[in-house]
């Protein structure tokens, strides 16, 4: 009992990410159904699957894998043909299954009635197609390559080619199957290189074959040309054309492979680099925090040590402190990587939420997924799923049209929906983008004036980016009509605050007829900041130094006041000036005035002159939460501990600006 | 043996007392993390009134609440005898300053009523019960409710309105 709890958060950590392959996997198999390869894959997660669970003694998911593995083996063994309703079935399963694997988690324990229903439909799915099975020995040639070809075909991709596999089947009543076969064999010479066949070429020479065969083939010229030429060419039954994918090489890239199958291009999935025993340990993420956190710590005690020393300069002592930060920023580089996951991990779960939405909504939709091995911090990746998911939804159910209305407009019929990520300097962009119907500023102004959210004046004067700012307004919506997937007026300006909450920033680009652009960007680094740390009167407070542009003596600087507002002027630029005493409602009145800086800091609206009393210094600061409670406050970004061990709250610059507290009336 | 020990636990409440002005108060063990002299507090400005500041405990940044304030009672000098009690409620730390912790006491159950409408004081939402000490009553406290302030229901919004 006591061993089995003990590897049960293991089993449930494990099987979810079976799941989440097998649910891509079997979304890429529906798309090419005669892919017999992913008949293996499927039935190869179901059965081990079935064995961790058989282990665990947990019967319901044994029994349900067990009876998914059944079917399969009909599949495998022709007598069920993988279509339609099928797969249906099988995604359904997989749900069920996700649903035991999570109501372990919570303790629960299911019946064996919640599955029953499945599992009937299982079994009688089996049987009732067993009868309209395809026909005897179309069975896939299976490959396999000695280390001779698997060389070429790396080296063939390393310098651009891509390694295509086509199965070909003979028409039944082909007469002269040898002089077929060369004439096949020559067309595709012509594309590029075959640098295998089954059976042999010799054997095909012979007519030793029934009548069907597989080539493989290197060449640049690309699927369609494979196909042009495949089509050209009579007394071909049918083919298939797979473009193998890599396989797993020992530098396995972090790439997932079930997510590159979901990118819509056909490229068939070798799921093999998580199987193949990597030299990985699983860390509970919690570790990774209080690493992290043990990190920051030493940040902190570094700093104070320089702080300390730093009355007693000798080369000796400045030398080991020099020591000790490399080792520190090295140590803080390396658990920072540790902690990176690819964003295919949230970019996973949207090929089969978009399908199930697709068929739901009635609409064609194709997802083109790139980037998905672009890293960034586990912690921030959990976070983005909530606002990703709210996105595409949104994308989905509002911006792609219907078939009927993509036709008429004049567009492919398919909706595209591109979910893409990249690194852009310090930062990741994470861009959902379709090529739906637009958003209408002329309809958002409307909406937005009916909600009483602008006046009348204030629409007139509106440009095209304040209005399209609209959508992210707490409330707002335009959605004419209600529907279970989205549009209930509430959510991007959620979206905004949990991104904001990232130190992200999220924007919106569209064109009316063309589509939108939804483009998030996140900071790769999140925990360790530098900062300006100022004083004010007792307190300090610290300033993100990337939003600093520059200090002043307040004396060198004159105040003036333009329509009853204090402002200063720095090369002809009129900056408001904000009294930062007054707006964090500090006690008492700053002595010695002479002594006061203004920082100059960038906000996503304009620059502002924040009057301070004095400037600590530049420090390296580990930015913590500051919980629950109080993260409603926008004005704070978080806080931080100093070498003194006492907090100092950091400012988000952006929102100083909320309320009234720029440029005090004059009086 | 076992199942005395258990019954005993079942009809007892162990509770952390301290005090705030002449009255003693009682919170659930359970909730209660630990107790901490005083540290420094650091002021959050803009933050709800009852909010004191927030403090170092161990790296962990946590925020502070004056009970005083809370319960809209006048305001105290801190003394060397002041402490924060650090509770868990859900997955939320928070301290509490009080004026002094007593002790801990086990109190059976039958000592505990509910709530009457005593002139306590203070909001009865926030109590839990009146417990008996023979001649002192002790005030047992709902940290929920003191805790349950217009900021946590709106995250619980936000929360919904995410998942829509």
């Amino acid at each position: 009992m006591l061993d089995k709890s003990q590897y049960l958060q293991q089993f449930v950590e494990e099987t979810r990410e079976y799941l989440e392959n097998l649910n891509n996997i079997l979304l890429q198999w529906e798309r090419q159904p005669e892919d017999k390869g992913m008949v293996q894959e499927v039935f190869r997660i179901a059965h081990t699957i079935k064995g961790m669970a058989a282990t665990m003694e947990l019967e319901e998911i044994t029994i349900l894998s067990h009876h998914l593995e059944n079917l399969l083996d009909h599949v495998r063994q022709g007598k069920i043909k993988a279509e339609g309703s099928f797969f249906d079935l099988l995604l359904a399963s997989v749900d069920a299954l996700a649903s035991l694997v999570q109501g372990l988690e919570r303790g629960s324990t299911p019946g064996k009635e919640e599955i029953a229903p499945l599992l009937a439909r299982l079994q009688g799915f089996g049987s009732g197609q067993a009868r309209s099975s395809g026909k005897e020995g179309e069975q896939a040639l299976s490959l396999s390559f000695n280390e001779y070809e698997k060389k070429v075909m790396a080296r063939a991709r390393e310098e651009g080619f891509e390694v295509f596999q086509i199965n070909v089947w003979l028409q039944p009543d082909c007469l002269l199957k040898r002089a077929r076969v060369y004439v096949i064999l020559r067309s595709l010479e012509q594309l590029g290189e075959i640098i295998k066949t089954v059976p042999t070429v010799e054997d095909l020479e012979e007519e030793k074959f029934t009548d069907h065969f597989t080539v493989v083939l290197i060449c640049r010229a690309g699927e369609e040309a494979i196909r042009k030429t495949m089509e050209g060419l009579a007394e071909i039954e049918r083919y298939e054309l797979l473009a193998l994918a890599e396989p797993a090489a020992p530098a396995a890239s972090s790439r997932s492979p079930a997510a590159e199958g979901s990118s819509g291009t056909k490229k068939k999935t070798k799921d093999k680099d998580r199987m193949s025993a990597r030299q990985t340990v699983r860390v509970g993420i919690d570790r990774l925090d209080q690493l992290m956190n043990l990190v920051g710590e030493l940040v902190i005690t570094k700093t104070r040590l320089e702080q300390l020393l730093a009355l007693h300069t000798g080369s000796e002592i400045e030398e080991a402190l020099k020591g000790l930060g490399r080792i520190s920023s090295t140590l803080q580089d390396v658990v920072m990587q540790a902690r990176m996951v690819p964003v295919a991990q949230v970019f996973n779960r949207f090929p089969r939420m978009i399908r199930d939405m697709a068929k739901e909504l009635g609409k064609e939709i194709n997802l083109v997924i790139s980037g998905e091995e672009t890293e960034l911090d586990r912690r921030v990746i959990d976070e983005l799923a909530d606002p990703l998911v709210h996105i595409i939804r949104n994308a989905v159910d509002h911006g792609l049209e219907d078939t009927a209305a993509r036709v008429a407009a004049g567009k492919p019929p398919q909706g595209r929906l591109d979910l893409l990520a990249y690194y852009e300097g310090n930062s990741v962009v994470i861009e959902v983008k379709d090529d739906g119907r637009g958003i209408s500023l002329e309809k958002l102004k409307e909406a937005a004036l009916k909600g009483g959210f602008i006046t009348p004046a204030e629409a007139e004067t509106m440009g095209e980016e304040e209005t399209l700012n609209l959508i992210f307004a707490p409330g707002f919506s335009t959605a004419s009509q209600v529907s279970s997937i989205s549009g209930r007026g509430v959510g991007l300006d959620a979206v905004r605050a949990k991104i904001e909450s990232l130190n992200g920033t999220i924007d919106v680009e569209t064109e009316l007829g063309v589509g939108t652009v939804f483009r998030i960007k996140i900071p790769l680094t999140l925990a360790i900041i530098q900062a300006l740390l100022i004083n004010l009167g007792p307190e300090v407070y610290a300033l993100p130094l990337e939003r600093v542009e520059e200090i002043r003596r307040a004396e060198e600087v004159a105040i003036k006041s333009i329509q009853g507002k204090e402002v200063i002027t720095i090369r002809g630029e009129v900056i408001p000036l904000v009294h930062l005493r007054e707006i964090l409602e500090v006690a008492g009145e700053a002595e010695g005035r002479g002594e006061d800086f203004l920082v100059i800091v960038q906000t996503e609206q304009q620059r502002l002159a924040l009057l301070v009393d004095d400037l600590v210094g530049q420090k390296e600061i580990v930015i913590k939460p500051l919980g629950r409670l109080l993260t409603r406050i926008s004005l704070w970004a978080g806080a931080t501990i100093l070498g003194d061990g006492k907090v100092a709250l950091i400012l988000d610059t952006d929102y100083l600006l909320s309320g009234s507290n720029v440029g005090r009336e004059v009086s | 043996m076992a199942k005395e020990v258990q019954s005993q636990f079942q009809e007892e409440q162990q509770l952390v007392v301290f005090r705030l002005g002449s009255e003693e108060y009682g919170v659930d063990i359970l909730q209660v993390q630990e107790i901490k002299r005083m540290l420094d507090i650091t002021r959050v400005p803009k933050a709800p009134g009852f909010i004191e500041g927030v403090i170092n405990l161990r790296g962990q940044i946590i925020p502070v609440l004056d009970l005083r304030r809370r319960f809209g009672f006048p305001a105290a000098e801190r003394t060397p005898d002041s402490r924060i009690i650090v509770v868990n409620i859900g997955d939320l730390v928070i301290g509490l300053i009080v004026d002094t912790v007593l002790e801990v006491i086990s109190l059976p159950k039958e000592a505990i009523s509910p709530a009457p409408a005593l002139v306590t004081g203070i909001n009865n939402d926030f109590l839990a019960g009146i417990g008996d000490l023979g001649e002192r009553l002790l005030i047992i406290l709902n940290l929920e409710k003191i805790l349950a302030v217009d900021e946590l229901g709106d995250l619980q919004e936000f929360g919904q309105q995410l998942e829509e």
